[in-house]
């Protein structure tokens, strides 16, 4: 059965988007050479701007309505997902699942008037979760029935943080949310670990706030991700970081390339298949 | 550097004072997988569909079958071909009459019924729709596309199944169209396997061999029982069915392609096997029944004991072979109402003017009728 993983973080700009795309294309690269279900993974974006669709199935990323995520989320009974799953651009064995963007935003307005609004996805992800070793679900910025949906959905999340005052503040607030899942729907839903994104260790801040989250949340911190133009120039070119700067000769099992980026992010996947035990 | 004057405030002041990763909650009631209560119709192209292999009822010709469900041609492609095919073989063209008239009844009526069917994974990774019943249906729109060579292909209405069963698909054969013997032993078998949670092989190279496998297995208590108001067949006659499946598979071919009844397959089977396939094809061009079997047994058996005495003969006569198209001749006759031998003897006689064979014949009968009569007077 796939290992589902949330990555969540109710303010922008944090590298959510970054981070779904990289690690569900690094865990592609990671498991490429297993066969079937083991061998796949399956990436969600829930955010209705859909920028994690452009750097991984940049053709599919405003498919029409009645064949994208949306109609899942509303449509009652929804259609077969099955249909509608489609494999990536870069990676054979990674897939995406389509969104159009007006109608997940249609959708987010819609949710709150719909019954059992917090486990449409989970519920849609049920008749694939047997095809696919990994599901990696991005989300939007806020608060909301789409996020909720998500992190029901999710057997973990990874919160990306950004190392700031103000990257902090939007922390407590996902805690709450989390706090309420566990409570409602899932109380076995993990925190895998928070990921500092566009890390600038040279600022004292930064290198304080680090400080303040490894005493907090003790081995749950994960690699670190320092801000890197490998990253913008992957989005802007339609591919994930290891696509835009691969090795010259990648060897099996091989992830990483020159690029400080691709070494963060392979690093990331180790340790995420380290810690889900796949 | 931050300036030393300003103050800094902290990030974390909102926060509890203690915030460990918590223990999970005690769990709430776990919740089961919601079930699908609600049907939902959906729109297929039929290149996202796949036949189901071992379903009883076969409508692809064998050589089309290989190649189609090995993925080396596509639907359309085999459509195709099988039109192709039946132009040279007039049951194959029977069949993809029949297909063609259900596929322009869509354009007209629209699809009445649902194709249904479950979600699988091929080896790929890719996800296709297995049909479990409807594949008419399937193959209809796939002769009609090729046929009137359309630009788009039809979406076909699908219901999604949770679990789809062998005995739907036999019962939705048994309501579409009476099925030949061989559909019918196919069927049998598909129960019993289904029974006994006996899957298909994929990598078996003859699909009948999933259905043999039937009459080798050891029936449990009650397993008939399930199986009759399915099949609505007593026991002994579904286990003469079984029997079938002892033909060689190009001859299961042969009697499903042309529907022999079960009991020319019966006798046929009582024979020599080196004799299956000349009754089977005989069967096939003389439109034989059971009867007519028996009776060519018979005569065969009544010239094997002749020709010990006479060994030198090599093969039938001119006069043995008149003897049995007279003999033939009579057969049919016998069998029919006065009116209709009326009938047929002035259909005959046009046809023998038509084709200038009629003096001929006459002349020939003429004289066999007087040999007749005089033979009868003498008694």
């Amino acid at each position: 059965m796939a290992v589902t993983i949330t990555i969540a973080n109710e303010k922008g700009g944090v590298g959510k988007t970054t981070t779904a795309v990289n690690l569900a294309a690094g865990l592609a690269l990671y498991l490429r050479d297993r066969e079937g279900a083991d061998g796949r993974v399956l990436m969600v974006d829930m955010d209705p701007q859909g920028h994690a669709l452009l750097s991984s199935a940049y053709g599919q990323h405003d498919v029409p309505a009645s064949e994208s995520l949306s109609a899942l989320l509303v449509e009652s009974p929804p259609p077969s997902i099955q249909r509608m799953i489609k494999p990536s651009d870069h990676h054979p064995n990674l897939y995406v699942l389509p969104s159009n963007r007006n109608a997940m935003v249609e959708a987010a307005r819609l949710m709150p008037t719909l019954m059992a609004n917090e486990t449409r996805l989970t519920n849609v992800l049920r008749a694939v979760q047997p095809q696919f070793a990994f599901i990696v679900v991005d989300t939007p910025p806020n608060t909301g029935d789409l996020l909720v949906n998500a992190l029901v959905a999710a057997d973990h999340i990874i919160i990306p943080v950004e190392p700031s005052y103000l990257g902090v503040s939007g922390l407590r607030e996902l805690q709450m949310s989390i706090e309420q899942v566990r409570l409602h729907f899932k109380p076995e839903l993990n925190i895998l670990g928070y990921l500092p994104t566009l890390c600038e260790e040279q600022r004292i801040e930064v290198r304080e706030i680090l400080e303040q989250l490894e005493q907090r949340y003790p081995h749950q911190i994960l690699p670190l991700i320092h801000k890197a133009s490998d990253l913008a120039y992957a989005h802007s070119s339609h591919m994930d970081v290891f696509t835009y700067k691969p090795p010259r000769q990648r060897m099996a099992g091989q992830l990483a390339s020159s690029s400080r980026a691709t070494q963060e992010y392979a690093l990331l996947v180790e340790t995420v298949i380290e810690r889900t035990g796949k | 550097m931050p300036p030393s004057s300003k103050k800094r405030f902290n990030a974390f002041e909102d926060f509890p004072a203690t915030d460990s990763n918590r223990k999970p909650l005690q769990s709430i009631a776990d919740k089961p997988a919601m079930e699908t209560a609600v049907e939902r119709i959906e729109r297929l192209k039929p290149s996202e569909m796949l036949p189901d292999r071992f379903q009883p009822r076969r409508l692809l010709p064998v050589h089309i079958r290989a190649p189609f469900f090995l993925g080396e041609i596509d639907c359309y492609q085999a459509a195709s071909e099988w039109l192709s095919f039946a132009q040279q073989d007039s049951g194959v063209k029977e069949e993809t009459e029949h297909l063609l008239n259900l596929g322009s009844s869509f354009d007209t009526h629209g699809q009445i019924k649902p194709i249904t069917g479950s979600w699988v994974d091929d080896a790929k990774g890719n996800f296709v729709f297995l049909i479990e019943t409807g594949e008419r249906r399937f193959w209809a729109a796939c002769l009609q596309y090729v046929t009137q060579k359309s630009e788009s292909e039809p979406l076909l209405r699908v219901e999604v199944v949770a679990n789809p069963t062998r005995q739907r698909q036999v019962i939705e054969n048994r309501h579409a169209e009476a099925p030949s013997a061989v559909e019918q032993a196919c069927e049998v078998s598909a129960l019993i396997l289904a029974e006994l949670q006996i899957l298909p092989d994929a990598n078996l190279h003859d699909d009948y061999e999933f259905f043999r496998q039937a009459r080798a297995q050891r029936m449990p208590a009650g397993l008939w029982d399930k199986i009759t108001p399915i099949m609505q067949l007593t026991r002994p006659r579904m286990v003469q069915l079984l029997n079938i499946l002892q033909f060689p598979s190009p001859l299961l071919e042969l009697a499903d392609r042309f529907r022999l009844p079960e009991r020319v397959l019966r006798e046929i089977l009582g024979q020599p096997q080196s004799e299956w396939e000349t009754l089977v094809r005989q069967s096939i061009q003389n439109s034989l029944t059971s009867d007519d079997i028996v009776e060519h047994i018979a005569a065969k058996d009544e010239k094997k004991s002749t020709s010990i005495e006479k060994s030198t003969r090599i093969g039938p006569t001119p006069e043995r072979n008149a003897l049995r198209s007279l003999r033939r001749f009579m057969r049919v006759f016998r069998k029919i109402d006065a009116l209709q031998q009326s009938e047929i003897l002035d259909s005959l006689a046009d046809e023998l003017v038509i084709n200038k064979q009629a003096k001929e014949t006459l002349q020939i009968m003429e004289e066999f009728i007087s040999l007749l009569n005089a033979r009868l007077k003498r008694r």
